[in-house]
């Protein structure tokens, strides 16, 4: 039987950031699972719909966190096999960083179900507006930072560089008990080969809650290493340079220009 | 006047610093604290253990 999957994201800030539409398939679905870090819009989604069955026990089954990842698709799988209208419910938006929603629509789709995917406030859109930046001026690059370290990314610091969870690198398990130095000194020693020790960076954290702040912390690169970050923490990393433009592109464009 | 209704009202309304205030009166103290340090942490902490838990797993998702 062909079924329908819709996977929605909370956003960050709790019911500000909630979309109609996502609320409209919380409310209707035939079964909700949820996955989310705050207990307020968790405490919302059970009461809104009696179906409401949290994932938090299957994210923490086992020590390997993908592992986790993967139990939770197939759970999903396995209830929408058996459910007309599934409602998969994310925190922030439900395909960045959220790998359990990335492997849950894939396997429904492998399976040929319906599945459809509503966007959501990710803490990056908050960052935008709250740091007050645009991602189309120099370009924008993000990256998760473990991936940004093990992969030695190319990335060119002319652009905005966000680079995601930096206070859990290198951690593959569900271990609660992190301390984030030992990664911090590594990304500190990675990014000053492109940047100077005193340029300044900051540490962000969107605001989850209506009226409070965002927590956005400006230290100097150097500062890194000892700074105090927690998992939901995001550095963003200004441009350190400026960059001239191509002269074969401008001339190109002007070409375009006056062809038009 | 409890933790969601407070903050579905903060969501929906645009209260002023004398509302704010009188809206807090109503949270435990733990939370009204973490409020006033702007720590997130903190504040989803106080929530939990407010509102309930006792038979769920606490889990820290990021």
């Amino acid at each position: 039987m062909k079924n329908t999957l819709v996977i929605v994201g909370t956003g960050i800030k709790f019911m500000s950031h909630l979309t109609i539409e996502a609320k409209t398939h919380i409310e209707n679905a035939d079964k909700v699972l949820y996955l989310v870090n705050e207990p307020a819009i968790k405490k919302w989604i059970k009461v809104t719909n009696v179906s409401a069955e949290s994932l938090d026990n299957l994210y923490v089954k086992h020590l390997d966190r993908d592992e986790n990842y993967h139990l939770i698709a197939k759970y999903v799988l396995n209830m929408l096999d058996n459910t007309k209208l599934l409602c998969l419910v994310m925190y922030g938006h439900p395909t960045v960083l959220a790998q359990p929603s990335i492997y849950s629509m894939e396997a429904a789709r492998f399976s040929g179900h319906d599945v459809k995917v509503l966007p959501a406030i990710s803490s990056e859109d908050c960052l935008f507006a709250d740091i007050g930046i645009d991602p189309g001026s120099s370009g924008c690059q993000s990256f998760e930072s473990t991936d940004f370290l093990v992969y030695n990314r190319e990335y060119d610091s002319s652009c905005h560089l966000i680079l995601w969870q930096p206070g859990v690198i290198g951690l593959k398990n569900v271990s609660v008990d992190h301390n984030p130095q030992n990664g911090l000194i590594i990304l500190t020693n990675h990014l000053s080969r492109k940047y100077k020790l005193s340029h300044e960076i900051f540490l962000y954290e969107a605001s989850q809650y209506p009226v409070l702040n965002p927590n956005i912390k400006k230290i100097q690169l150097r500062e890194l290493p000892g700074a105090n970050i927690n998992r939901t923490t995001t550095l963003y990393v200004p441009p350190n340079i400026f960059k001239k433009p191509d002269p074969d592109y401008l001339k190109i464009m002007s070409e375009l220009k006056a062809i038009s | 006047m409890n933790i969601i209704e407070f903050f579905t009202e903060l969501a929906t309304s645009v209260p002023d610093q004398l509302k704010l205030r009188d809206l807090m009166k109503h949270l435990p103290e733990n939370v009204q604290q973490a409020i006033k340090d702007n720590d997130f942490s903190a504040i989803r902490a106080g929530i939990s253990d407010d509102l309930f838990y006792a038979n769920e797993t606490k889990v820290a998702i990021y």
